[in-house]
């Protein structure tokens, strides 16, 4: 994966995450440390805590509302917490109350964090290839030649190397949200976010997106996932972290929060995905 | 009465005329640039000042600033010909509706573009250029082509600082005729057949555009 590396311009934008693949399997990547966020007065998140350690799978489950999307949109900072520490490799990005972070510091992040959304969000006006190809020339400064073989590596990987040419709306929703998660690979992310990725799509599409997330996490890939998919977070998630109320219930393996959960909150939540 | 009479007399206006509405809409479109950013500012103050631009511009007659800056300015030994005072009138005057196009463009564009240009650490610069304003051109240039045409016959407002305009052309001529109702009628006709082709050639821009772009939205 970091084949490519040697090409990129900007060189000084590899440092941190050198800094970061330096980092053993299994020591702690991500610290997110009392995270709170407040909606004009609405407290969304409570003062949350989580740490991850490099490679690991973290499934987040929990009802709609309970803060579990807002909490994985705060490790990329799209959305600035409150309050609360947040270090990702050894860099603290985000600290107490400093509203004013550096948009390079910002830019440095989300190359080190890449994320999918339920809705894809590819852009629509641009081919699949091109969409794997735009910010790896407008963000890591690769030449368009490197961008585009990289670019269809990638396709390839997701098996989507014969639509590299078609526009968003040419493709089913599976292949959508594939075409995104290459596009999010092409930065060579350590950590990848997926915000319900399966959420909008039909099940048998739903497959095709998480056959790829399943290798994803078979190869090492540091990943967080806010979900509803009740088996693969059974089978691929290391740790199971289960949310209400802007809380963290309840977080352990599958095992014990999926099939033993200690909580009544837990329980009742479960009993509605499962036994329905 | 023969409208075909006083076609040749009139089209010298038409040169004028179009030359004066594309400079005009041509200022506008680059100062509306600015002017919608600012609107969209996530600075208030910026976002008030663009506010009072826009809420200014629309709402004081055309008339009213030509006369502004034809008589106006003369006061203080700036001295415009009648064109250039035009331009520059109805430039600022289109720069506040074009800047709330280019709004109603920008607005278009699903906030989860721009979600996933931040992630992808596009910067804001970059996100605009390649991500922003292509899928808001979609949505801008149909509402821009209207508002040319729109300016194509409310320049005729010039011919009361004297622009040789079609308008005043028409004007001129049924001082010396008793033909005035052949003259307009005319002069409107001159306007139509400008028009159409405009609308012709923008609808065609446009489809080609939308093509080019593709489906609005992914899914």
């Amino acid at each position: 994966m970091a084949s490519d590396d040697a090409h990129s311009a900007a060189a000084d934008a590899e440092t941190p995450t050198a800094a970061i693949r330096s980092i053993p399997e299994g020591a702690q990547i991500i610290e997110a440390r009392d995270i709170t966020v407040d909606f004009s007065g609405n407290q969304v998140l409570n003062g949350v805590s989580l740490a991850v350690s490099r490679g690991e799978v973290i499934a987040i489950i929990g009802p709609s509302g309970s803060g579990k999307s807002t909490f994985l949109r705060c490790f990329n900072l799209l959305q600035v917490p409150s309050s609360g520490h947040l270090t990702i490799g050894d860099t603290e990005v985000f600290s107490g109350s400093s509203s004013n972070i550096r948009s390079r510091d910002l830019l440095l992040l989300r190359r080190k964090v890449g994320m999918c959304f339920q809705s894809f969000n590819l852009f629509p006006h641009l081919t699949a290839l091109e969409n794997v190809v735009l910010a790896q020339v407008r963000a890591l400064g690769r030449s368009k030649s490197d961008a585009r073989t990289r670019g269809m590596q990638l396709l390839e990987r997701v098996g989507l190397r014969d639509r590299a040419d078609m526009k968003p709306a040419q493709l089913s929703g599976g292949q959508q949200q594939r075409v995104a998660i290459a596009r999010a690979l092409a930065l060579d992310p350590e950590i990848m976010l997926f915000d319900e990725p399966t959420s909008a799509l039909d099940p048998e599409l739903g497959v095709e997106v998480l056959a790829v997330m399943r290798e994803l996490a078979d190869e090492g890939m540091t990943m967080i996932i806010v979900t509803h998919e009740m088996h693969f977070a059974e089978d691929v998630a290391d740790r199971v972290v289960f949310m209400a109320d802007g809380t963290i219930v309840e977080a352990g393996t599958p095992a014990q929060v999926i099939r033993n959960p200690v909580h009544a909150r837990t329980r009742k939540f479960l009993s509605a995905v499962i036994d329905r | 009465m023969n409208l075909l009479t006083y076609l040749p007399s009139l089209a010298s206006g038409i040169a004028t005329t179009l030359a004066l509405t594309a400079l005009s809409f041509a200022v506008g479109a680059v100062i509306a640039l600015p002017v919608a950013m600012a609107r969209s500012s996530r600075f208030r103050g910026l976002r008030l000042l663009a506010g009072g631009y826009i809420e200014l511009v629309r709402g004081i007659p055309p008339i009213a600033w030509l006369f502004v800056l034809f008589f106006g300015l003369n006061q203080f030994q700036i001295r415009l010909n009648s064109f250039t005072a035009a331009v520059i009138g109805l430039g600022i005057i289109s720069a506040g509706y074009i800047a709330e196009i280019y709004r109603a463009g920008f607005n278009a564009v699903p906030p989860g573009q721009r979600e996933a240009a931040s992630a992808l650490s596009l910067s804001s610069r970059t996100t605009f250029g390649t991500v922003v304003a292509p899928q808001a051109l979609i949505t801008v240039l149909p509402l821009a082509i209207a508002y040319f045409i729109g300016l194509l016959k409310d320049s005729a407002v010039a011919s009361v600082i004297g622009v040789q305009d079609i308008t005043t052309i028409a004007v001129s001529l049924s001082k010396r005729s008793l033909d005035s109702l052949t003259i307009f009628l005319a002069a409107g006709a001159v306007y139509l057949l400008i028009s159409i082709p405009v609308a012709i050639l923008g609808s065609w821009i446009g489809d080609r555009v939308a093509q080019k772009w593709g489906a609005r939205h992914a899914r």
